[in-house]
């Protein structure tokens, strides 16, 4: 009799532990593909403008802050209208020393 | 749309007034709103525009991290024209163009301006005239960009033999 209870709580151990396992495994999967679908379908409309750049994470996107992006983008702004007022002299005086001439020198 | 602005624009300013009519009697007046967007880059490119009043501006987009912005390379005021690319294969636009401020513009569809080439072929050796010095001007303007990057490179090379080209291409998604 006892023997018979023995047996009965160890199956009943080795059933419960499996099933633990079982659905622990199921729920990372789960959370797994999740994330996979969710770095899919994150990409955001507005690079349909630049579809030959590559797409990122939603996740990243949100990492950088609009100030800190906005402030590099008013740096190469100021940076490509200094090389433009460079290039606009070296296009009507083509030289070597005005193709090469450091922005903001005269 | 006032012809008067039209006869003053710089692809107009060696045709005889006649000319100038046949020209102007196929614009089409479009009218931007602060911020309106008139065409993208690699938009399908089948009519040039002369500025009427406003400011235009043309920019091309840069990925800053994760997002696109776009980056302006050149305005465009009254008189000036812009959209070059719908005479010259593949007649895409290589830029985007967006207004500044409260824009009107006159459109010039292709293939009227086609029709009135052939019927004068003067008008059309004036406009690919024109149309030339302007890529012609562009592509200097491109190539002196690109020389001045390259010697950059190069500079920074030269004192740093180990250090890796730089990529131009944005971060790619991770697991990709």
């Amino acid at each position: 009799m006892e023997g018979i209870l023995l047996a009965g709580f160890l199956a009943f151990l080795f059933v419960s532990v499996t099933a633990i396992l079982f659905f622990g495994y199921k729920g990372i999967e789960e959370e797994r593909a999740k994330k996979a679908l969710e770095t899919v379908e994150g990409w955001p409309d507005d690079l349909y403008v630049a579809r030959f750049l590559s797409k990122s994470p939603k996740a990243e996107q949100d990492r950088v802050p609009e100030a800190q992006r906005e402030a590099v983008r008013l740096r190469v702004q100021v940076h490509l209208d200094a090389e433009q007022r460079m290039v606009d002299e070296f296009v009507s005086q083509p030289t070597v020393e005005n193709l090469y001439r450091r922005a903001g020198s005269k | 749309m006032d012809p008067e602005i039209l006869k003053r624009a710089e692809i107009f300013e060696t045709l005889e007034a006649s000319q100038t009519a046949r020209l102007i009697a196929v614009a089409r007046p479009h009218r931007l709103e602060r911020g309106e967007c008139l065409f993208l880059l690699g938009d399908h490119a089948d009519r040039l525009y002369v500025v009427l009043s406003g400011k235009m501006e043309l920019s091309f987009p840069l990925m800053f991290g994760s997002a696109v912005r776009e980056v302006a390379v050149e305005s465009k005021t009254p008189v000036s024209v812009l959209g070059w690319s719908a005479f010259v294969k593949p007649y895409r636009f290589t830029l985007s163009a967006r207004a500044v401020e409260p824009t009107e513009l006159a459109g010039f569809p292709r293939n009227e301006l086609q029709m009135v080439f052939e019927s004068d072929p003067r008008i059309g050796y004036a406009f690919t005239r024109h149309v030339s010095e302007v890529v012609g001007r562009r592509l200097l303007q491109v190539q002196a960009l690109w020389a001045r990057e390259l010697q950059r490179t190069v500079t920074s090379y030269m004192r740093d033999p180990g250090q890796a080209p730089p990529d131009p291409s944005p971060p790619s998604p991770q697991g990709r």
